[in-house]
């Protein structure tokens, strides 16, 4: 009696299991990778941009996966803007999850992995960092507006209001140095003067000496294209300092009030437009989805990295359709310049360029009440 | 001439920031000659429980009070429980200070663990800018160096007025000789360890002041400790006073001459540079 309950039982877990494995054999997995600053100064942007990646992989995997793919991310850690941990970042994503794509942010981090990224065939899609030499890079694509084309469009609003002198303020990192090289380049192409340019050690949270300068050399503006809190501890040092000059820059992250206050009033910044009230029916279900989850609108960071994994479904989904394995990174790749235009979270349709770039609508921002209004638009 | 003013009061400020760091570990450090890397640990500690309870909505005072009190437990109990039982064993001062950077280490890990990666300010101050002539500070930048330099004389008045500042010397000055004339060396290192740990609460309570707490504060405040120590002069706190003073003046100044990036250049270079002329520090004894 003994023996047959045991046999019972056995067989009864090998059906389950028979069962269990079979349903996983039905959809094989599609892995990508994703390099994030999920630690340091810059930790919202990796933690915003987590949440967009989540949402999206979420909704694919309920909807039954693509072409026979469910979709499985890893996320890796480059600790705000380090090249070695991107670097190692790359090497366990490639080699020991396999994955043929890889969602990049920040710019050295991103810049650093390219040269293994085109050896190796996997595709990088940028959605967060905005250096203007992220261009003309094989294997690179990004959904996020480069600083070559938001930083005229906010140093042209500042130079239309009369204001012609100004002072830089810039972090010693890849994006905030080529940054403030294009910002300075232009101004001097209208006309204005540069009247000091001070570069900071990234994670400074004293700005005290910095501001004295610009107080001395009293500036019309300041521009500071540096990044996370580095822009923030900035603005609260120069404000302290009783400097009342607009300063504008390139970021802002959600807990830049946090340490700056009301300070950040009147802080200038140009993006890409991700509308929150938008009446698209795709753009108000993932900003009610995300709010939901997390009890705040999205930012146009979870906006970009949502849609760059549904990007990667058309790609997979064109792939699959063709015969060939989406896990092949030059087969993505090829897929992207059969029709280089994706449905765009923003609304509309988003449009790859030859040279790595995008089109996308960019509006200026101000800082409000301690939150970032809308007050000029340009489509680039 | 209105930059080197403006320069050389922001200097002052945060070179009396520096001052009071460095006499928090120097007075640890010249006592019980232990290397306590967990000192920004504590540091940190103390702006995340004051930051902590005023979210709480704690009144500001009994908050900070709240805080400094946790410092000094947790430096005395570092000194009790980890450092104590090791000397007591015969651990090498290589093995206590890779305890020390452990504890460091696996308690800011723990703290951003448990309470995230994120800036906490506290919301309880309005920064007014204060401008006399060319030179602008805050009213934050105004009580802390009042402060600063209340709590650094009565430290000296305390060491040279009480009988356990009079102990505090004498252990510093020969542990030895000083264990033969009666005084505990055990209870006199978990004193300074408490004075220590309170002052260095004190420093964290006026950075909190104005910017936010964060788990990696305690690294550059323990940094700033031990440089201004070594400076000065190991076993002469006065001398600390002054390296602190000096350098937080002189990081500030050069910047006429220096582009601003080259500032932890400077820290750095100075100290070198006094290490090289005189190895005792500014206001050190040669030893025999």
């Amino acid at each position: 009696m003994k023996n047959w309950k045991s046999i019972c039982l056995i067989s009864l877990f090998l059906c389950v299991l028979g069962t269990s494995t079979g349903l996983a054999t039905d959809l094989k997995e599609f892995n990508f990778g994703a390099v994030l600053a999920m630690t340091g100064s810059g930790s919202w942007y990796g933690m915003t941009m987590e949440k967009g990646i989540n949402i999206a992989t979420n909704e694919i995997n309920e909807a039954g996966g693509v072409g026979g793919y469910s979709f499985h991310y890893f996320i890796e850690d480059h600790k705000s803007g380090l090249t070695i941990p991107a670097q190692n970042a790359f090497r366990k994503l490639t080699s020991i999850n396999h994955v043929p794509t890889i969602l990049s942010s920040f710019s050295a981090p991103t810049l650093s992995i390219m040269p293994m990224a085109k050896e190796n065939k996997v595709i990088v899609f940028n959605g967060g960092a905005s250096s203007p030499e992220l261009i003309n890079i094989s294997y690179l694509h990004n959904t996020r507006m480069l600083g070559n084309e938001i930083v005229p469009f906010t140093l042209q609003y500042l130079w239309n209001k009369g204001y012609r002198t100004m002072a830089t303020l810039y972090a010693n990192q890849t994006a905030p140095i080529s940054l403030n090289q294009a910002a300075v380049e232009f101004w001097e192409k209208l006309g204005g003067k540069v009247v000091s340019q001070q570069m900071h050690q990234t994670g400074a949270t004293n700005f005290t000496s910095e501001a004295s300068i610009i107080k001395a050399k009293n500036p019309d503006i300041i521009f500071c294209p540096s990044t996370g809190l580095d822009v923030a501890y900035a603005i609260k040092g120069i404000r302290e300092m009783g400097i009342k000059a607009p300063i504008c820059g390139t970021e802002h992250s959600g807990d830049v009030e946090k340490v700056t206050g009301p300070a950040s009033n009147g802080y200038l910044f140009a993006s890409e437009y991700f509308d929150v009230n938008s009446t698209d029916p795709w753009t108000k279900h993932f900003v009610d989805t995300f709010t939901k989850q997390n009890g705040v609108a999205p930012d146009f960071y979870a906006a970009n990295y949502y849609e760059l994994v549904y990007i990667l479904k058309d790609l997979v989904s064109r792939v699959v359709e063709a015969g060939g394995d989406p896990q092949d990174g030059s087969q993505l790749e090829k897929a992207i310049w059969s029709n280089p235009k994706f449905k765009s979270i923003y609304g509309g349709y988003i449009k790859f360029r030859e040279n790595g770039t995008c089109e996308k609508p960019v509006v200026l921002f101000e800082i409000q009440d301690e939150k970032p209004v809308v007050i000029d638009k340009q489509h680039t | 001439m209105g930059l080197f003013l403006q320069l050389l009061v922001s200097g002052f400020i945060t070179g009396s920031v520096y001052a009071l760091l460095g006499v928090s570990w120097g007075i640890i450090y010249n006592t019980s000659r232990t290397f306590h890397f967990a000192h920004g640990l504590v540091y940190t500690l103390a702006a995340y429980i004051i930051v902590l309870f005023v979210e709480l909505s704690l009144p500001l005072i009994p908050s900070i009070l709240i805080g400094l009190m946790g410092a000094t437990v947790l430096g005395c109990a570092i000194e009790y429980f980890a450092y104590q039982p090791m000397r007591e064993k015969k651990a090498s001062q290589l093995a206590i200070f890779l305890t020390s950077l452990g504890i460091m280490i696996a308690g800011q890990s723990l703290i951003q663990l448990l309470f995230g990666p994120d800036p906490r300010p506290l919301k309880s101050f309005q920064l007014i800018p204060i401008s006399i002539g060319p030179v602008t500070f805050t009213n934050i930048n105004l009580f802390t160096v009042i402060l600063i330099w209340i709590i650094l004389v009565l430290v000296f008045i305390f060491l040279a007025r009480t009988r356990s500042g009079m102990m505090i010397r004498a252990v510093s000055s020969n542990p030895e000789k000083a264990t033969f004339i009666g005084i505990d060396s055990k209870k006199i290192f978990v004193l300074v360890f408490g004075i220590g740990s309170l002052l260095v609460g004190i420093a964290s309570f006026l950075s909190v002041l104005d910017n936010p707490a964060n788990p990696n504060i305690g690294v550059h405040a323990l940094l700033m400790s031990f440089i201004t120590v070594f400076l000065g002069g190991v076993g002469n706190l006065s001398g600390t006073v002054v390296a602190g003073v000096m350098l937080g003046i002189a990081e500030s100044v050069m910047l006429i001459v220096l582009p601003t990036e080259y500032k932890v250049v400077m820290t750095f270079s100075i100290l070198f540079l006094v290490i090289l002329i005189k190895p005792e520090g500014l206001m050190g004894k040669k030893s025999a």
